[in-house]
């Protein structure tokens, strides 16, 4: 089984998409299918830090990319 | 199931995978604080009556260094902390950060000097992006901010330069200068020795990862611009943060590795490569390790 995660990506501009990950997907597991290297971002779950080993469990998550060039 | 932090019953926000910790929130901003303490402790001592400048963008890295300097000696009546910062002249990009960093210093009620690239070198950024130029935006860049914090710092009298240089920084930069094979940069990159004219550098966040430190500034609320500068991009630096973020993540640890063992080496190389002779620009009168300083070299003053 699947679901649907809505992700908005702030990176200076904010963008926005829907994935498809499995049903006891882990955050890091949603980070590989984006392409993003754990260690560039933090991931926020209703503005609150999530540990990236832990399952995803909400549908709406926001992905806040810390690590830029500069 | 929510995780729960290793050290109480609270909700992680973090799994440090190099430590295998997860901790929750208060259990989090201990670990970093006790770490930048001890970082402090061990490389850089603070003596009675310091004047601290810390370096401030605006940037996470640099807030967080400024606020932790105020958390731990702001109470101290015989330290001064004094942020600065430099106005490079980006359009579109220095003046929201500044702004930022304005806010922070307001807050902490910190004294806060601002300079500019165009009063203090007469050109900016932008200028010297779009010239013809033989080196990086970033090589101008690095050598034109140092040399007016290192000049404003010793004006005001500070004692110790503060950074905000976290575990990344000075990880990417270890192996670059490998890579580079530049092992007398290598040398000047360990905590320094007292140098006439130059003010003593200190990097509190050394040991703390850089998503760390965004995690820190975040938690605790602090004013923090997270955009990126325009010219952002020196080459092989970017590559070796991908080759490293990617190392990171499959061999946890791999950062600190790289940085504890630096600074078991050093020792033994600045042994093998003693400092530059110290002199002074022929131009300018910084202190540097030819006739002519690298600012001097660069705004082709000779």
């Amino acid at each position: 089984m699947s679901k649907k995660v809505h992700i908005t990506i702030q990176a200076g501009e904010i963008t926005e998409q829907t994935v498809e990950i499995a049903d006891d997907a882990s955050y890091e597991n949603l980070l590989d299918t984006l392409n993003i290297n754990q260690e560039t971002v933090l991931v926020l779950n209703e503005g609150n830090a999530v540990p990236l080993d832990g399952t995803v469990s909400s549908d709406k998550l926001t992905i806040l990319r810390v690590v830029t060039g500069g | 199931m929510p995780i729960k932090c290793k050290k109480c019953n609270s909700e992680a926000i973090i799994f440090q995978k190099y430590s295998g910790m997860h901790l929750c929130k208060k259990h989090f901003v201990e670990d970093v604080e006790r770490k930048i303490k001890l970082t402090i402790r061990k490389n850089y001592s603070i003596r009675k009556n310091d004047m601290i400048a810390v370096a401030l963008s605006g940037g996470k890295d640099s807030s967080v260094a400024l606020y932790m300097m105020h958390r731990i000696l702001g109470e101290r009546p015989d330290i001064e902390l004094v942020a600065i910062s430099v106005d490079e002249g980006i359009h579109g990009y220095r003046p929201q950060s500044l702004e930022v960093a304005k806010k922070l210093t307001e807050r902490l009620g910190v004294r806060h000097i601002i300079k500019s690239f165009k009063d203090e070198h007469g050109t900016t950024m932008d200028e010297i992006a779009a010239m013809d130029r033989e080196k990086g935006a970033c090589s101008y860049c690095g050598v034109l901010r140092k040399n007016i914090l290192n000049r404003i710092a010793l004006d005001i009298g500070a004692t110790k330069l503060v950074t905000g240089h976290n575990l990344d920084d000075e990880a990417q930069t270890i192996l670059l200068n490998h890579f580079r094979g530049d092992m007398e940069r290598m040398v000047r990159l360990s905590p320094p020795a007292a140098v006439e004219g130059l003010v003593l550098r200190a990097k509190p966040l050394r040991n703390i990862p850089e998503k760390e430190v965004a995690l820190y500034a975040l938690v605790n609320d602090l004013p923090v611009d997270f955009s990126e500068c325009p010219y952002a991009g020196e080459a092989m630096r970017g590559e070796i943060r991908e080759l490293l973020n990617a190392f990171e993540a499959k061999h946890p640890g791999t950062r600190h590795s790289l940085l504890r063992g630096f600074d078991k080496l050093v020792g033994a190389l600045a042994k093998e490569l003693p400092p530059a002779k110290i002199e002074k620009c022929r131009i300018c009168g910084e202190t540097c390790t030819e006739d002519l300083c690298q600012t001097c070299k660069l705004l082709g003053r000779a």
